[in-house]
């Protein structure tokens, strides 16, 4: 569903994300997990047509993402890290916008908006101005924006950044929802339980290129270390060990 | 444990403005402070756009013209408010005549007289408001994050924060420094200062811009504890709306005479001003003896640091219950859900969803409706008032050429404060339309529907009430505001393209989002624009409109070509011939063309006729080979090829398209000269040789032109357009640089190269069909 093809984005002399190349089945939930400043948000800025890639190519539904940008994103839903909405605009209204720009009818947008919001718990907040959300808030109303067009692709970056337990807790089931419906799920992160409790597989970059993929016992064993999630991580992403450069 | 450390206050204000400094600095080169760390990650460089060497053009023009401005104000005051001045000189009855040279011999004869200076001050007073205002007026007021809330986490003093954003306002205050100093260096100036002038002028902005840094302050960082967001906003438009008009009357002594409204406001103006700072400063440049001009200053030190310490203790009063205030936006919790609109309205409103959220917003955000749509009312009135004499609104239905300028210019200048802005106005949102299924270049071709039907209004409106006021001048009114109508649609689209350029949706500061230079690009661009509407002859109208309808698709292609691109803050789009391409390299072409011919003709003494064709035929191959050396360097795709594909496929296009081109040639010269259409055409017969005719017409033309015209313009503009509109518009633009006589058979025969081009690719086909063309109609005229 989802395939990187040597994927690279440098910036002047700084290779963020060195070439990647990955494929992520329909239906999958895959976990990109990596350290802060690894490449995540880069990498799924490109799956966006946010940025250009500076090689290589990814492809969503065998559609490129950077030349038929257009055609990936009526597949797919988008959580950015950090949401940030217009101003002067209620949480309703916003979401009917993104439900209208996918094409739906007024009446259809309306209904769908109102639908999602009740669902996410935001129906009390529906006639307040965005940008006086609180962060979580903002997160699940992105989240909605991701959602309304029931999309067969989600890209989520972060997705439970932020949240209380009882928000992250209802974020998670709702994605765990989407996912038995068949929707392929690609989520950036680094809170590793939430990993352990989703991702059927999980790839882990650090400093631009990719260091494992597979399932989690896959790369359990690969590493030969035992026990949790964190601790393969800290292994895997472990820096001290290295020569300088 | 460690003992509690923190900056010492003289430093810590120091540190703040320095955290100021370096950040514009690293805002206009990447200039950096201290060594670099080598093997570190570089910060990631910005693309390249034309720079900074066109703002740096700008930044000393605009400079030079204040200066000017400044140095005209204190010869007009004292031409017009000394009743001493010998200036004014009546000559042969009621005429007068201004003599400059009197008015700056008296400058610098003594010290200013007492009404000059009142008038100066008051016109220094107004500058100092306006670096006040102007910066209160900029969106940064409204924005919600803000760094005074992180600057209080730091160990320093709430008074020394304070201390250091006055510090640092004075210093990074650019309006300020550019209205002030010219005015103080001009009035040292005259005062005999001579060559260090400039630096008085610097000294004296410096002592006026704390007392300005203390009243922004006040109103931006003490205002928002104390009022609710919508009427700071209501605060903001104020300022706006007044900031203009003070600019304005501050510049009208400029260029007043003697019935300007000016006149009579700077006759009013009460002595105390002079005891008011600026008065003071005057004064004190303008001091006869060292000891005044010491007691003037000490004075004036006095009258800043009482007003410097009292705000002071009014801002700390204002933030005794902290530093931020609730919600960024009044809070629309409380209000009824907003219905969505029924019946009759809902039927108005536009259907897509982009327009109505475009409107939405105007509705909402008061000080963006007053900046769009009231602001070029506010100044072009300001201007009209000020400097007009009494009766200029009454003799403007009488003036359709001034009427149909002024649509224009305000039409235009609504665009530059909306339409323009488009991105910016996305601002962190940007990304929104990033995740929907629609070209973020359709989103921007509604917005710039939107906003040019929208700046239709204004014209319409003028257009109304001149007709009503004069309708017996409405045949020549009409056909004015014709050229008027269709200027705005094609100046909203050039607006929406120089946006994108203009504008840095990364920058995290509304303030620093949009680049001057594009908004100058889009002023000079207005201002040839205006030249049009005031033409006399409808070909010159042609000729600009299709000039700029070329332009504006050049510039949307580029635009485009970029979008993707946008939020990327390294990457740029892949070289590709465009439409852009072809306007430059025709204006190369009739540069070069020009040039070579006034060597030829002036230095090297050659016939004009033979010149021509040389010139034409070197200036055509010097464009080919520059175009094409340039796309080599840039690899470049798409350039033009002389031959794709089967040559005998092109030869056939060629012959048929070749026929009808110059069957209508023909048929179109013969009714001409039947019906005796263009006399003034056909009078000077052109007295080249043959041979050298049929070498211009049938050889180098074909071969320059078709490269042009329908290589680079054709070629660039089916980028992005369909084959009608493309055809078209490249049959219109070479059209337009023929003579009028000429201009639709030319036409015609565009719409037949261009379409023969896209039939076989290949530069063969339309090189064939124009020299066909230009062999039939050459054949005719020497029979």
């Amino acid at each position: 569903m989802i395939q990187f093809d040597a994927l690279t984005k440098t910036y002047g002399a700084f290779s963020a994300v060195k070439p990647l190349s990955l494929t992520v089945r329909r239906g999958e939930v895959f976990g990109f997990l990596g350290p802060n400043g690894a490449g995540k948000t880069t990498t799924i800025r490109m799956m966006m047509g946010i940025l250009a890639p500076s090689a290589g190519r990814v492809l969503i539904d065998g559609m490129d993402c950077h030349l038929d940008a257009t055609g990936v994103k009526s597949r797919v839903g988008y959580l950015p890290d950090n949401p940030i909405f217009y101003d002067f605009l209620r949480g309703r209204e916003i979401l009917q916008f993104v439900a209208e720009m996918h094409g739906f009818s007024k009446g259809e947008a309306s209904e769908r908006a109102q639908l999602l919001l009740k669902e996410l718990g935001l129906d009390d907040v529906t006639e307040e101005f965005a940008v006086n959300y609180s962060m979580g808030m903002k997160k699940k109303l992105a989240l909605a924006c991701a959602l309304i067009h029931e999309p067969a692709v989600l890209i989520l970056d972060e997705p439970i950044n932020g949240l209380d337990p009882r928000a992250s807790r209802d974020v998670q089931e709702r994605l765990l929802a989407a996912a038995a419906q068949g929707t392929t799920i690609f989520v950036s992160t680094h809170l590793l339980d939430m990993a352990e409790k989703l991702c059927d597989r999980v790839a882990i970059i650090h400093h631009g290129a990719l260091v494992a993929t597979g399932s989690l016992d896959e790369i359990r064993s690969g590493v030969s270390a035992g026990g949790s999630l964190e601790e393969l991580f800290l292994k895997i992403t472990d820096d001290r060990g290295e020569p300088a450069k | 444990m460690n003992p509690t450390r923190q900056a010492a206050p003289a430093r810590a204000m120091w540190l703040i403005a320095r955290l100021r400094l370096q950040r514009l600095a690293n805002m206009v080169a990447g200039f950096r402070l201290g060594p670099k760390k080598p093997g570190s990650r570089p910060a990631t460089p910005s693309k390249r756009r034309i720079g900074w060497v066109f703002s740096a053009l700008i930044g000393i023009a605009m400079l030079l013209s204040l200066v000017n401005v400044s140095r005209q104000s204190i010869l007009n005051m004292q031409c017009f408010l000394e009743p001493a001045s010998t200036c004014l000189q009546s000559e042969s009855g009621q005429q007068l005549r201004i003599h400059l040279d009197a008015a700056i011999t008296e400058l610098h004869a003594g010290e200013l007289s007492n009404p000059v200076q009142l008038a100066l001050t008051f016109q220094l007073s107004l500058l100092f408001l306006v670096s006040v205002m102007l910066p209160l007026s900029s969106r940064a007021i409204a924005a919600a994050d803000w760094d005074l809330e992180w600057l209080v986490t730091l160990p320093a003093r709430r008074a020394t924060l304070l201390w250091g954003r006055v510090f640092e306002r004075t210093l990074v205050n650019p309006t300020g420094w550019i209205l002030l100093v010219p005015s103080c260096s001009m009035i040292a100036w005259f005062a005999g200062f001579r060559w260090s002038a400039p630096w008085i002028g610097v000294a004296g902005a410096l002592l006026l811009l704390p007392l300005a840094a203390m009243l922004r302050t006040l109103a931006d960082t003490g205002l928002r504890m104390s009022l609710a967001p919508s009427q700071l906003r209501n605060v903001q438009a104020v300022m706006a709306i007044l900031g203009m008009p003070f600019m304005y009357l501050a510049f009208a002594f400029g260029s007043m005479h003697t019935g300007s409204a000016v006149l009579d406001i700077a006759r009013g103006v009460p002595q105390w001003i002079l005891w008011t700072p600026p008065g003071l400063l005057l004064r004190a440049i303008d001091a006869p003896t060292l000891g005044q001009g010491a007691a003037l200053l000490a004075l004036l030190l006095l009258e800043l640091l009482v007003p410097l310490w009292a705000g002071m203790q009014l801002l700390r009063y204002q933030l005794r219950h902290g530093v931020v205030a609730s919600g960024s936006r009044e809070s629309a919790r409380a209000a009824a859900p907003a219905r969505a609109p029924t019946g009759l309205l809902a039927r108005l409103l536009p259907a897509s969803p982009i327009k109505r959220r475009e409107l939405r917003l105007l509705s909402r955000d008061r000080n963006f409706l007053i900046q769009s749509l009231l602001l070029p009312l506010i100044i072009v009135g300001s201007q009209l008032v000020f400097t007009g004499s009494p009766g200029a609104l009454a003799e403007m239905a009488n003036s359709p050429k001034f009427m149909a300028g002024m649509a224009f210019g305000i039409g235009s200048y609504m665009l530059m404060l909306s339409a323009f802005q488009t991105l910016n106005n996305e601002g962190q949102s940007l990304w929104m339309l990033y995740t929907f299924p629609r070209s973020l270049e359709s989103v921007l071709k509604e917005k710039a529907q939107f906003w040019g039907v929208l700046a239709l209004l204004y014209p319409l409106l003028i257009l109304g009430a001149g007709l009503w006021l004069a309708p017996a001048m409405a045949s020549a009114t009409l056909p004015r505001f014709v050229v008027v109508l269709a200027g705005l649609p094609i100046f909203a689209v050039i607006a929406v393209a120089l946006g994108v350029f203009a504008c840095d949706p990364l920058a995290e500061d509304a303030r620093h989002k949009i680049k001057p230079s594009y908004s100058y690009l889009y002023m000079m661009l207005s201002g040839l624009y205006v030249v049009a509407v005031s033409a006399e002859r409808w070909s010159q109208q042609l000729v600009l409109i299709v000039l700029m309808a070329s332009l504006a698709a050049a510039l949307w292609q580029k635009a485009r070509d970029q979008l993707p691109y946008l939020l990327d803050p390294a990457a740029s789009p892949p070289a590709r011939v465009s439409t852009a391409d072809g306007l430059i390299a025709a204006t190369l072409f009739f540069v070069l063309q020009g040039a070579i011919l006034l060597v030829l003709v002036k230095l090297a003494n050659m016939a004009p006729g033979e010149a021509l064709v040389i010139a034409f035929s070197v200036s055509g191959m010097l464009v080919f080979a520059i175009m094409r050396l340039v796309y080599w360097l840039a690899k470049t795709g798409g350039v033009p090829v002389m031959l794709a594909g089967p040559p005998g496929r092109a030869l056939l296009w060629a012959l048929a398209a070749g026929a009808g081109a110059g069957a209508f040639g023909l048929g179109y010269l013969a009714l001409v000269q039947r019906w005796q259409l263009f006399p003034e055409a056909f009078v000077a017969a052109t007295t080249l040789a043959p041979h050298w005719l049929f070498l211009l017409a049938v050889v180098a033309a074909p071969l320059c032109e078709e490269f042009i015209f329908r290589g680079l313009v054709f070629g660039g503009l089916r980028r992005s357009l369909g084959l009608l509109p493309s055809m078209l518009m490249s049959a219109a633009l070479f059209a337009i640089i023929h003579p009028p006589a000429s201009m639709l058979p030319v036409f015609v025969l565009g719409l037949c190269t261009a379409y023969v081009y896209d039939r076989t690719r290949s530069l063969l086909a339309p090189v064939l069909v124009h020299a066909l063309y230009n062999g039939a109609l050459l054949a005719q005229q020497l029979a």
